[in-house]
């Protein structure tokens, strides 16, 4: 791979029928990375997702993928695919489905036998691989699905919903799988999900897609730079807090609340030195404090932050960039 | 590569559905009532010797016995098992191939392959073919050692079932995946294909009607000539003659010559009525799948000896020693009683109606296979492409 980005995607754009599913998306995801997509039902995910796998035509934009234009077919034999609500043919067995979809993925049938073995054993579905499909539970299907996705050893690996249906420990699994998928040969991995603590458990880097905009794309720690925080909790919320206390927290932009009995005062800031002054204050007020911690807000925190500030803004054109975030 | 694969998997999901086993249950049973078809030292028998009919004409050995077992084979096993009953099973096995293929989680699988959509499309559509293809295949290997064994000869044009059963189906099924391709419901699909079946069915039978009624007109038209020129060539003759009989004889004959021109007027306006509504239906024959004739091809090579072939077994005409005779001179002295004048009618319409019958079989055959076979693919061509267009252009 010659190119920094294993996706590079620039003002993607796509209409269905008079409605705009993506209004000129960009995203860029590093070779390399895992990747991360969210955003609400609707906001043009799988439809992106799509459009990189050519099973569907953009309106408008433009990108590449791995280094080929968009639509390029033949790049698509170093891209692996598993689809949101999978369907296997009920007739195959685990084995079966696993070379189908490794030939039509041009990988020399050699190279399939020695693959299946490996990702069988992976998968966890050795013991099972001649069984058909249609004796498979929900979760089985979806690591047979990860088999068939890693089949041709792709450079992009591309992940809709993988985990959906699946139970915590099947999800758990799945997740180890795919992170130990990605870091082997420094592979390129898109997820899609909704489920924001698997983002934030297995992905480098996330975008943020609403309303057919990616609103943010980058670290958690990049998307929430401006957003950290110090809590500093108080004993006593019987016995109210000093003027002189309460002015410096509105002085310094924080808030105060109640919390468990305790007072909670807390303050944005990067840097510890900054809350120093209020804790001498505090001391100086004979409060005994009871915890000091930085803060830095929660993926899911963030992504409902920035769907609804994206939501209460009427004007198309006026979405919330990663500049909010930072 | 790609391709093994994928009609890999059609085989797979023929295997696995359970009309593509019952369907194969039936032709062995049809099989061994074809098999159970004997020809002996005098006559025919049934079921294994358990049914036995005396015929001189169908003995062992006989050409006749031989045009009766491939006549048997290509006009009602073929054409009614295999065209039709199996036919039904088949679409309505395979109906679904596609709207299954195209729904969601499933397709992506297979397009998101470096494979290109067009190709995907037509081996799906070829690995659909097999579901007839091989029935027919095994089908016909049974029925080609049965006949070995009966007629003691190895017939191999018995295997031209296999591609023209198969390209009959294809007619129908390249409709019935256009319609699956819209409408995504395999029910809807088979339920238009059945329909479009239907269509065919009325333009071929339409036209096959008509054309069996010009081509009777004609014959009776040709035969009125032939009996006015007849009749005027004996008016001729006995014109100046004064003898009371042939006077008698004359007038007779002037009355029928007029009675026969009148005939003959209606006659040739009735075709012409005819030949208008047939035009338009020739017309739509030309350009629509011919998936009766297709099938017909069989007997054809089948029987490429034209003395002995099921038509004639049919026709009843094996039992005659001689050709039939060409219609009675009317005799000139005596004049025919009632009885004798409508046996003599009713002759002459069954003589009409064999000729014709022979005529339009004789049209049928010298219709070339290049053309009922290259413009029945034409239609399904044009079909294809537009169910190709829509499969490669749709998002999925």
């Amino acid at each position: 791979m010659t190119s920094e980005f294993a996706v590079d995607l620039s003002g993607v754009r796509k209409r269905y029928r008079g409605v705009e599913a993506l209004r000129g998306a960009d995203l860029q995801i590093r070779s390399g990375e895992i990747f991360g997509l969210l955003g609400p039902n609707g906001a043009g995910k799988s439809t992106l997702v799509k459009i990189l796998l050519t099973l569907v035509r953009p309106t408008g934009g433009s990108g590449r993928v791995l280094g080929r234009p968009l639509g390029d077919r033949p790049t698509l034999a170093r891209v692996g695919y598993l689809p949101e609500n999978l369907r296997f043919p009920e007739y195959l067995t685990a084995r079966q489905a696993i070379d189908y979809f490794g030939s039509l993925a041009k990988v020399p049938r050699p190279q399939r036998r020695i693959r299946i073995a490996e990702l069988l054993e992976t998968v966890g579905m050795s013991a099972w691989a001649d069984r058909p499909v249609r004796t498979y539970s929900k979760g089985m299907r979806q690591r047979v699905g990860l088999a068939v996705s890693l089949v041709n050893d792709p450079d992009l690996l591309v992940l809709d919903e993988p985990t959906d249906g699946v139970d915590p420990v099947g999800r758990k699994e799945i997740r180890d799988v795919l992170v130990a998928a990605a870091q082997a040969g420094r592979r390129s991995v898109l997820l899609n999900s909704h489920l924001l603590s698997e983002v934030e458990a297995t992905c480098t880097r996330v975008a943020i897609l609403n309303q057919g905009q990616v609103l943010a794309q980058g670290t958690i720690a990049e998307l929430s730079g401006g957003d950290r925080r110090y809590e500093i909790e108080i004993e006593g919320d019987a016995e109210p807090l000093a003027e002189a206390i309460v002015r410096q927290v509105e002085a310094m932009g924080g808030t105060i609340d109640r919390h468990e009995g305790r007072w909670r005062i807390a303050v944005p800031g990067h840097d510890a030195a900054q809350v120093q002054p209020l804790l001498d204050a505090l001391r100086g007020a004979a409060r005994t404090v009871r915890s000091l911690r930085p803060v830095q807000s929660s993926l899911e925190e963030l992504f409902v932050r920035a769907v609804a500030a994206d939501g209460s803004r009427s004007r198309p054109g006026g979405v919330l960039r990663k500049g909010a975030f930072g | 590569m790609q391709a093994t694969a994928l009609l890999l998997d059609s085989l797979r999901m023929l295997r696995s559905r359970k009309l593509f086993w019952i369907s194969l249950g039936i032709s062995m049973l049809v099989m061994l009532a074809y098999a159970s078809i004997g020809f002996g030292e005098n006559g025919l028998s049934l079921f294994f010797g358990a049914w036995e009919l005396e015929d001189p004409f169908f003995v062992e050995g006989s050409p006749w016995a031989k045009a009766l077992y491939l006549g048997i084979y290509s006009n009602l096993v073929v054409t009614i098992w295999l065209s039709w009953a199996a036919t039904i099973l088949a679409l309505v096995s395979t109906s679904s191939v596609f709207p299954d293929f195209m729904s969601a989680g499933s397709i992506e699988m297979v397009l998101s392959k470096p494979i290109s959509r067009v190709r995907v499309f037509l081996i799906k559509f070829i690995g659909s073919l097999l579901f007839v293809f091989v029935q027919v295949l095994l089908f016909c290997t049974g029925v080609f050692i049965c006949v070995g064994i009966r007629i003691d000869e190895w017939i191999w044009p018995i295997f031209a079932a296999v591609p023209l059963v198969t390209i009959f189906f294809s007619y129908l099924y390249a409709f019935n995946v256009l319609m699956g391709l819209v409408t995504r419901s395999g029910l809807a699909a088979l339920l238009f294909t059945a329909l479009f079946w239907f269509l065919l069915f009325a333009v071929q039978s339409g036209e096959g009607a008509l054309s069996t009624i010009a081509t009777e007109q004609s014959v009776r038209l040709e035969r009125l000539e032939d009996r006015m020129a007849d009749q005027q060539a004996r008016l001729d003759r006995i014109a100046g003659s004064e003898r009371p009989s042939e006077q008698r004889a004359r007038e007779r004959l002037e009355t029928e010559l007029e009675a026969n021109r009148t005939r003959a007027d209606e006659a040739r306006q009735r075709l012409e009525a005819i030949e208008g509504w047939h035009r338009p239906l020739e017309i739509a024959m030309a350009v629509l799948p011919k998936n009766q004739q297709t099938i017909g091809l069989l007997d054809r090579w089948l029987a490429p000896d034209s003395r002995y072939t099921m038509t004639e077994i049919m026709l009843g005409e094996y039992r005659e020693e001689e050709p039939s005779a060409p219609p009675p001179p009317i005799e000139e002295t005596e004049e025919p009683t009632g009885e004798e004048s409508r046996e003599a009618r009713r002759e002459e319409r069954r003589e009409t109606q064999r000729e014709s019958t022979r005529r339009e079989l004789g049209e049928d055959r010298e219709t070339s296979a290049w053309f009922i076979i290259g413009s029945s693919l034409a239609f399904e061509a044009a079909i294809l492409a537009l169910a190709a267009f829509i499969f490669a252009r749709r998002d999925f």
